[in-house]
């Protein structure tokens, strides 16, 4: 059997047969790859610990038949912070879970995998309970993760006409129109016009042209109301729904865990 | 032509369904069955029926049972001040076998998960807080796989019964029995070295 090296972050774990899992990971060089490893439920596998959630890994395997089969894994990188505080552990599976929706076999997207590791990373950091903070790195995902794929939403000129928006970002005091369907922000003329628009206020739009051009260290520091955080962050995740056809609805799950 | 008769088929199709049987087994279940006496086969699925029929979950600790209450909620010699939270039925089974646990148990039948959309009502969990309110437990002893999706559940359990004062503890988690740590992973090892315990 042919054999191949991979370096990915463990994004799902199943139960396969009495001692063996299926893992699903995301590789370096942008693949979604799905293997078996054998046997890594008994306490003496050689695995043990060494293919869990959100860990980066250097493996080897070999073509299966069906799924390629795991021979040896090595841990480089476990954000063993995450599962120390419950909601950490949540914003790193919604962000696994918008890479293995909307992700297929056959894509490659480095880009992708790199923001998916800066932000693992960034939420490992973050202290205990700062629902702020994990808010604004889902918000930052979301948003790089439409840019990644190419569906960034048009933020300097209007999205219906095409006609500059620049102003708004440093005059704004008004409502500015944003059309998920169009694809973007819409200007003073066309924004009266669109029917099914989200109204931001200024500093909803000001946050959301900031995660398209700041660093996620800068986004860090920046004080965002909670209004705002939450506005935009559902915005971009009925963007992403709208143009990807994937189903990904965080806020039902963060609802239920009274967040 | 198809391979197999209908029923044939059929009855191999549903023990494919099973936990960890392929194909070749189902098929060698089914030949076996072929085999037997109607009397025997009458048996065998006369008691999956009653077992469906008969288990409950008990309302306590969503342990299976075939009353109201299970046989550990309903003995009275057992520790009810102590609750041992376990991720599954089979695990109760397991702690039961090392005769070292004299409390009750809370059964989550699962794990908090965002993908598969499982939380805390799910898993019974304002159940538990109930009971350890009610019942004035002492201990809740965290009893699930050291695993992210473990514990992570285990910390938010943690969180909820904070408020009410009561006592968590979780299983040590280090090196196994006859391990050598050559081969433990980093993870293992560093866990063993934080939960140290006086000798
Ligand atoms: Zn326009
Ligand atoms: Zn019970």
């Amino acid at each position: 059997m042919p054999t191949y090296k991979a370096r990915a972050i463990i994004l799902k774990n199943y139960k396969l047969g009495e001692a063996d899992r299926i893992v699903k990971m995301y590789s370096d060089e942008g693949h979604l790859i799905s293997a078996v490893a054998k046997g890594c439920r008994k306490t003496r596998s050689r695995f043990r610990g060494r293919l869990e959630l959100f860990c980066l890994v250097d493996l080897e395997l070999s073509e299966g038949r069906n799924l390629d089969i795991i021979g040896q894994a090595e841990i480089l990188n476990c954000f063993s912070d995450i599962p120390m505080d419950f909601y950490r552990f949540v914003f790193a599976e919604i962000i696994s879970n918008v890479i293995l929706r909307t992700q297929q076999s056959g894509d490659k997207n480095p880009s992708l995998f790199k923001l998916l590791y800066v932000c693992l990373n960034e939420i490992d950091k973050t202290e205990p309970e700062d629902v702020i903070g994990l808010k604004k790195i889902l918000c930052f995902f979301e948003a790089r993760f439409l840019q990644v794929t190419g569906l960034a939403p048009m933020l300097e000129t209007c999205s219906r006409c095409n006609k500059s928006t620049a102003d708004l970002y440093r005059l704004g005091n008004e409502k500015i129109g944003f059309s998920i369907d169009y694809g973007g922000v819409l200007c003073r003329e066309c924004s009266p016009a669109t029917g099914a628009r989200v109204e931001l206020n200024p500093s909803s739009y000001r946050l959301l042209v900031d995660l398209f051009r700041l660093k996620i260290e800068d986004l860090r520091s920046i004080e965002i109301d909670p209004y705002s955080l939450r506005k935009v962050c559902r915005l971009m995740e009925d963007y992403m729904v709208f143009h990807t056809y994937c189903t990904v609805n965080s806020f039902k799950y963060l609802k239920k865990i009274g967040i | 032509m198809p391979l197999y008769i209908k029923s044939v088929e059929k009855l191999i199709n549903e023990f494919r369904k099973l936990p960890s049987i392929g194909p070749k087994s189902a098929r060698r279940i089914v030949y076996y069955l072929l085999k037997q006496t109607p009397e025997q086969v009458n048996n065998f699925a006369r008691s999956l029926i009653e077992m469906k029929e008969k288990v409950r979950f008990c309302r306590l600790c969503r342990n299976i049972s075939e009353g109201d209450i299970c046989h550990i909620c309903g003995d009275t010699s057992r520790d009810h001040k102590k609750v041992c939270v376990v991720e599954d039925v089979g695990d109760v089974v397991l702690i039961e076998k090392t005769g070292r646990y004299r409390g009750v148990y809370h059964v989550l039948r699962g794990l908090l998960s965002p993908i598969e959309d499982i939380g805390p009502e799910e898993l019974g969990i304002p159940l538990l807080m109930e009971r350890v309110r009610k019942e004035k437990v002492d201990e809740v002893i965290i009893a699930l796989n050291p695993t992210v999706e473990g514990e992570s559940t285990a910390m938010f359990i943690k969180k909820m019964l904070s408020p009410l004062g009561v006592r968590t503890t979780m299983l040590a988690s280090g090196l196994p029995v006859g391990g050598d740590l050559e081969y433990a992973d980093e993870i293992t090892i560093g866990r063993a070295i934080t939960d140290r315990r006086e000798i």
